[in-house]
């Protein structure tokens, strides 16, 4: 073993990252190293010391995270919506969908970019379609039977039953979009568009996103004061938060958040 | 009552089950989001924030993984979107180094004399000084290693990292703070070695 094997072997050895092999392939370059020996006890002892060097939490800390947690209405395993909501839903869905197939990508990425900044592509983004590909443990928040072609299908023949073509809208329109479809539609077919849609977003978000105060000017929330946007709106919502100087936290299911058919849910902090 | 009972209580919506989980993570979630960060203002802001993440978004933590991993990672998030968001505001370096007047002390060790303790202390501050002069590069991956336990795969998936470049920048990570405590005087080169129980095995 060389001393430049010895030193990535060190680190590996107090990570605890290190076979009975490797540990005495190393034990024994360390017996014939002073100078890897030396660099052992080093960074042992500053590695004991970095643990000791834990802070205890501010007084207060744990009261107020409970005051924060006593205040919100959190999302409950297999309830994620109030009943009433549905309708809203129906009309978030039918706009998402016509953006995604009818439109076609040329819109969505027009969509994306009414944030103010579509084309970034934040760091958090890329960590969370990471942690879906690699081992990310949880469980995916939206079952593998919500499949895309099937609700592609579904969409596709909806609207052009409907002989509805929309037209694009930027994010500040969303909301009165949402209404217009419903409107053209007849019942029926606008009721099994509408639950078909609902019926995969209830069963789960792929992330949750937490804004403190208001929503910017092109968002509004709907009538249980939360917001539920197709997964794929995500970044321009961030981008129009940061535009505004509106903090938030996206917390996602582990499951990826790019995927077309899934959704987020938006909720004011406190 | 353990911590899978805990998770499952919280989950239906208990807000003191969720708070014995607070009180058995908080340390942990604290000190790896000050770590994270360079500063206990804003670390703990993050990890309040970690915490209001994790009650919200219960509902979608299925147990597949333990509950600290899940909580570590989400801490995380949270300290890496900060940082993003941060980065973007303001292109100022981090500023406040973090010392003992702006976190709290820990108690002093009744068990040592006086000024062992004093040298103690001492070394433990220049420990925090200098992993927050670490870069950022650095600091997150160790503070992420130290401080969560994470492992390499799972400190990858979160920084978007091989685990061979994890693995070699955590030792990187550590020869430079080596480094910068032996620049900083609180420590000095084998040094350790001549402490008790030191030399001993890998």
């Amino acid at each position: 073993m060389t001393c430049e094997q010895a030193l990535e072997a060190i680190s590996a050895a107090l990570d605890g990252e290190l076979s009975d092999a490797e540990k005495e392939e190393l034990e024994a370059h360390l017996t014939s190293c002073p100078d890897c020996r030396a660099l052992w006890d080093d960074l042992r002892t500053i590695q004991e010391d970095a643990w000791e060097s834990v802070l205890e939490p501010p007084e207060g800390f744990h009261d107020r995270v409970m005051a924060a947690v006593a205040e919100e209405p959190a999302v409950r395993a297999g309830q994620p919506k109030k009943r009433h909501a549905w309708k809203g839903w129906g009309g978030l869905a039918a706009v998402a969908a016509v953006v995604i197939l009818i439109a076609g990508p040329g819109l969505r990425s027009g969509m994306s970019g009414s944030g103010g900044n579509g084309g970034a592509a934040p760091a958090m983004a890329e960590v969370l379609s990471d942690e879906a590909m690699g081992d990310a443990p949880e469980e995916p928040a939206v079952p593998e039977g919500q499949s895309e072609p099937e609700d592609v299908g579904m969409y596709d023949m909806s609207m052009s039953e409907l002989g509805a073509a929309p037209t694009g809208r930027a994010a500040s329109d969303r909301n009165e979009s949402a209404a217009a479809p419903e409107e053209e539609a007849p019942q029926s077919q606008m009721q099994m568009f509408a639950n078909k849609s609902v019926e995969g977003a209830a069963q789960g978000y792929r992330a949750v996103v937490t804004v403190a105060g208001g929503l910017p000017a092109e968002y509004s929330w709907d009538e249980d004061g939360q917001l539920v946007l197709a997964a794929e709106e995500l970044e321009a919502l961030k981008a129009a938060l940061e535009e505004a100087g509106i903090s938030y936290t996206v917390q996602d299911s582990g499951e990826g958040i790019e995927a077309d058919g899934s959704w987020i849910l938006v909720l004011p902090n406190g | 009552m353990d911590e899978t009972e805990l998770v499952t209580r919280a989950r239906e919506g208990d807000q003191e089950a969720f708070g014995e989980l607070v009180r058995l993570h908080e340390k942990k979630v604290y000190n790896l989001a000050v770590r994270m960060l360079g500063n206990p203002q804003d670390g703990e802001e993050a990890a309040q924030e970690a915490f209001l993440s994790a009650w919200r978004g219960l509902a979608l933590f299925k147990g597949d993984s333990a509950f600290a991993t899940w909580l570590y990672r989400l801490t995380t998030n949270v300290c890496i979107d900060w940082l993003r968001k941060e980065k973007r505001r303001t292109a100022i370096a981090r500023s406040v180094p973090l010392d003992d007047e702006e976190g709290t002390l820990q108690l002093p060790d009744l068990r040592q004399d006086p000024a062992e303790e004093a040298e103690r202390q001492e070394r433990l501050a220049a420990v925090r000084r200098c992993m927050d002069a670490l870069s950022d590069e650095h600091r997150q991956v160790l503070s992420l290693r130290e401080f969560s336990g994470l492992s390499y795969g799972e400190i990858g998936s979160l920084l978007n990292l091989e685990e061979g470049t994890v693995k070699s920048r955590i030792c990187r990570a550590r020869l430079q703070l080596r480094k910068l405590l032996l620049a900083d005087g609180n420590f000095s080169e084998g040094a350790s070695s001549k402490k008790v129980g030191r030399g001993g095995a890998v």
